[in-house]
């Protein structure tokens, strides 16, 4: 069994989805490769190595510092003749889903989705996934080759400890049709949503600039990132890059923390794979509730503060809890 | 200009979904169109708010989808197309980007606009793959769209890290986020006026599309089983004092699920 793992970076390093994907391709005992195309990523090759990889495809060049489909997609179209790969798995991030179906087609191979759960079997690949805003977990098959996106926290990276050998493939003919002219920055230096083990989360009704303070202060203290409900992204309290949900993110931190958020499906499609969900909501019947580990029935407005001064009190060893 | 925008006719989300045998049970669902789908056709209403521009709908399915068609054409669309074939249903992204393909081919569309995903799949393939069958560029996820003076499309979709600007040549396939804006409504003169304005049924013969390509058929995953998914059970609930409660949490995160380092 061989697979290719799609790799992204983030400012030169590896994402955690990455890792994660090299995880799978590990918990299978599968050969695992790479292709690792980006703006000075070549130092990650031992990254990769040290999680299992055998094999990185590098393509390391200035043009290919910001995510274009077209030449992305002919890097992994190389990158799979070389491997010989049975599966190709992609992360179910912004990159993934414009990614993985545009390369499937140009194969002509099947292309799962967002799966939650891939077992590679003879011949085959039998994954889970979830439909119609999570309410549906739907059993799929394909014959291989394959290419495969994994939700988020689907598997767990892992280092073996082990080294890859790499080789560069040559850069695909410009394809001038699509110009990424900036992204702007609107997100701050606070750890990526993806990679994150603590998600903080706002909704509406945090209700302003002061409200969403309160989220970030409490995300800073616990070195988490910030996330967010469409409601709140749209009345512009957080931008849209914070968005968890259907439309936005999906997440699987060890702790997410949804603070005025209702549940509404379109969110929580977005965060049921945590590990621990907190939810802090002044009303008792809201739907976070029902998939919560830990409920705080409050106002955010006071609860949130305290909160913060806890962990800051709990950072400085001074330690509260029992 | 001419703007084809793809429509899926999705079952309502909101109700509750039963399931029999492995199947959705079709009895007591509504349907709507598809949430992102009204993004794209708002995208496009809006390109022919500013310019000359004629914008046709597409929806393939049963007899049913012709409601998006019309309430398409009641928005402001100019045309509508409905690609009534039994062989499309239970297509994967893959089939029915086949079907897609095959109609907007050789048509001369400046561009093709779609959801980015269906509320119904949550896959998001079909954009993609319609934009590689026609070897034609895409951008995805987009959140704004206009023309600028040179005949390109400016765009800002949400990527990873953050919103990007966007540019590229027509023609193109872009797929329109939820997150673009609110849908106009269709006003009583658009319903009176959408009367008056053709839809079309064309079928998979006249697309000169074998139907070994789409549904169930041109398909190259197959689903082989529904459940309900396991879900989540509720934790523990608490009311109280702001200060005792925020200890509490604490204590929770730090010595009992020991997610806290
Ligand atoms: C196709 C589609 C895709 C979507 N995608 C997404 C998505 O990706 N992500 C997403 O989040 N949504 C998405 N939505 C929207 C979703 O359906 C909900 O509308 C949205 O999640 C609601 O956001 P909210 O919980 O912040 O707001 P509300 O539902 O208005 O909830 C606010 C909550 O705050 C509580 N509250 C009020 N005051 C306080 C206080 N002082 N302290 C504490 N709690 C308080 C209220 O009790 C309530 O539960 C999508 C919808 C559609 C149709
Ligand atoms: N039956 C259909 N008729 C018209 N357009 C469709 C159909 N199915 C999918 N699409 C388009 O493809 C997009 C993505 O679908 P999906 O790949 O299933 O998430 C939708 O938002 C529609 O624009």
């Amino acid at each position: 069994m061989k697979v290719l793992v799609i790799a992204e970076t983030k400012q030169g390093k590896v994402k955690k989805g990455t890792l994660e994907l090299l995880g799978a391709a590990n918990a299978w005992g599968a050969e695992a490769s790479v292709l690792l195309a980006g703006a000075g990523v070549a130092g990650e090759v031992d990254t990769l190595g040290r999680h299992g990889a055998s094999k990185v495809y590098v393509a390391d060049d200035a043009s290919l510092g910001m995510y274009v489909t077209a030449p992305f997609a002919a890097l992994a179209v190389e990158a799979f003749k070389a491997s010989g790969a049975d599966l190709i798995l992609f992360a179910d991030s912004e990159l993934g889903k414009d990614l993985g179906p545009r390369v499937a087609a140009k194969l002509g191979l099947p292309f799962i989705p967002g799966a939650v759960s891939v077992a590679p079997e003879a011949g085959k690949v039998v994954a889970k996934r979830t439909s119609i805003a999570g309410k549906v977990m739907e059993t799929l098959e394909a014959p291989l080759p394959a290419i495969v996106s994994l939700k988020a926290g689907t598997f767990e990276p892992k280092e073996v400890g082990g080294s890859a050998a790499s080789e560069s493939l040559s850069l695909p003919q410009s394809d001038l049709r699509t110009i990424v002219r900036e992204v702007l920055k609107e997100t701050s230096e606070r750890v990526d949503l993806g990679d994150a083990r603590i998600v903080v989360a706002g909704g509406r009704s945090v209700r302003g600039p002061e409200g969403a303070k309160l989220i970030e202060d409490l995300a800073d203290v616990l070195g988490a990132a910030v996330g967010a409900s469409r409601a709140a992204c749209d009345s512009g309290y957080f931008p849209h890059a914070c968005q968890v949900g259907q439309t936005g993110r999906t997440v699987a931190p060890d702790v997410y923390i949804a603070i005025g958020i209702s549940g509404a499906i379109q969110h929580t499609a977005g965060m049921t794979g945590s590990k621990v969900i907190v939810a802090i909501n002044t009303d008792p019947d809201a739907p976070i509730f029902s998939i919560a580990d830990f409920g705080i029935v409050a106002d955010l407005f006071t609860v949130v503060p305290l909160l913060t001064e806890e962990f800051k009190r709990l950072k400085a060893g001074n330690t509260v809890a029992v | 200009m001419k703007i084809l925008v793809c429509l899926k006719q999705v079952i309502d989300v909101e109700l509750n979904v039963q399931l029999r045998d492995g199947r959705i049970v079709e009895e007591g669902l509504q349907y709507a169109m598809n949430a992102y789908d009204e993004s794209a056709l708002e995208a496009a209403l809006q390109l022919k708010d500013k310019t000359d521009c004629e914008v046709v709908v597409l929806s393939m399915g049963p007899d049913r989808v012709a409601d998006v068609l019309k309430k398409a054409l009641a928005m402001g669309a100019d045309s509508a197309v409905h690609l009534d074939d039994p062989a499309v249903t239970g297509g994967d992204s893959y089939a029915t980007a086949q079907a897609i393909a095959a109609y907007a081919n050789g048509k001369g569309f400046d561009l093709v606009l779609m959801g980015r995903q269906a509320q119904d799949t949550d896959a998001a393939g079909t954009g993609p793959m319609v934009a590689e069958i026609l070897g034609l560029p895409q951008v995805t996820n987009i959140v704004s769209l206009e023309q600028e003076s040179d005949g390109k499309f400016l765009t800002r979709r949400v990527g990873d890290d953050g919103r990007e600007v966007v540019s590229v040549d027509a023609p193109a396939v872009i797929t329109v986020s939820n997150d673009f804006g609110e849908a106009r409504l269709p006003t009583m003169k658009g319903i009176l006026g959408a009367k008056k304005k053709p839809l079309t049924v064309v079928t998979l013969a006249d697309l000169g599309l074998d139907v070994s390509k789409v549904g169930a058929a041109g398909s190259k995953t197959q689903v082989v089983g529904r459940e309900k998914p396991s879900g989540r059970a509720a934790g523990r609930k608490l009311t109280g004092e702001g200060p005792d409660l925020a200890k509490q949490l604490v204590e929770y995160l730090v010595n009992e699920a020991r997610v806290l380092a």
